[in-house]
């Protein structure tokens, strides 16, 4: 029992240690967002975004394949990928930033801060600045976030037909959750 | 006279009546499929039936060589994939993903499972040959097979 101690505090500490000049990696980040109306909500959730994270520039990114939105009825899904997102032409959205005022993530300590990534957003073939309002926290060696924006459909050339528009709302809200990152070993 | 009139009448009446009848069910039919069709879950995976049939290796290749024209072929199809287990990921129970391909490569084919249809990852693991039907939704590290089912019943052992 005393070795098996032994070993996870030598991993933890080598883990931690990797903090300082690794990556951080995940391939099931969770992004979903949600147009409100009077009449209906309209949510979605896609839950196998990339996101790679450099903790040395501080740059965060996260790749989303839009066919991978899940609804809960289909005609919706249907619709979104070939009225709205166009989605066999854009199959991707991809939000690249800077997060703001980092803290140092290695070290056995348990944190949590609230922070931004400014950056942009790269979907339906347009792209527009972004800033994320972002939870980070560390608890026991493990680094977790979650960021909120909203973007106007519009902005993005997502057209809403005026006959639905008390139906879909051209805000559309959006949230990341990455319960766990991994350090990225790079081949 | 008046008789024969009595009788145009009664007949007009009834093929109002009918002709009314028939646009409250024509109406009514309208609704009840609008409901259903506005309701509509998306079809259970195993239910499917495959665009194209590929190796999990092969896909590989062809979307790290060349996304935009993996994309052309196999974008939005329902893809049957055969292939050999390199991961199985269960993450708090409700996203259970697969991955087919080959050990050595960077890429797998990455199969997020239908967990409607309550696939057991118990039952398989690493090394075993499976076949799986699903939608490929495009690649990012791997390429992305979405509400995926498993169709074969047994592993190779």
């Amino acid at each position: 029992m005393k070795n098996f101690l032994a070993i996870i505090v030598c991993f933890t500490l080598l883990t931690n240690a990797a903090f300082a000049q690794s990556k951080l990696f995940t391939k099931n980040g969770v992004i979903s967002f949600k147009s409100k109306t009077a009449i209906q909500d309209i949510e979605a959730v896609n839950n196998k975004a990339l996101s790679v994270w450099n903790l040395s520039t501080g740059k965060i990114e996260f790749s989303v394949l839009i066919k991978g939105f899940q609804f809960e009825k289909a005609l919706m899904q249907e619709h979104f990928n070939e009225n709205y997102m166009e989605s066999s032409k854009y199959p991707k959205a991809v939000f690249t930033g800077i997060v703001q005022n980092m803290q140092p993530l290695e070290g056995n300590v348990n944190k949590e801060f609230v922070t931004k990534v400014i950056g942009t957003l790269n979907m339906h073939g347009i792209t527009k600045p972004v800033t994320a309002l972002t939870k980070i926290t560390v608890k026991n060696g493990v680094v977790s976030g979650i960021a909120d924006f909203f973007i106007l459909a519009s902005d993005y050339d997502i057209k809403i037909p005026s006959v639905v528009a008390n139906k879909v709302n051209n805000r559309i809200d959006i949230r990341i959750n990455v319960a766990a990152y991994q350090p990225l070993n790079s081949k | 006279m008046l008789v024969g009139n009595i009788a145009i009448n009664k007949k007009k009446l009834k093929r109002k009546t009918l002709l009314i009848i028939a646009v409250i069910f024509g109406m009514a039919a309208i609704v009840v499929y609008g409901y259903y069709s506005w309701n509509r879950k998306l079809a259970l995976a195993s239910n499917q039936k495959p665009d194209l049939i590929v190796n999990a290796i092969v896909l590989c290749e062809e979307f790290t060589s060349n996304e935009a024209e993996a994309n052309k072929k196999y974008l939005g199809k329902i893809l049957e994939v055969n292939g050999s287990i390199v991961s199985l990921n269960n993450l708090g129970d409700s996203v259970l993903t697969i991955n087919l391909g080959s050990q050595e490569a960077l890429s797998s084919v990455s199969c997020e499972l239908d967990n409607r249809l309550s696939p057991i990852l118990g039952n398989y693991k690493v090394g075993d040959s499976l076949i799986i039907v699903g939608t490929c939704t495009g690649y990012l590290a791997d390429v992305e097979i979405s509400n995926a089912a498993i169709i074969t019943e047994k592993n190779n052992k």
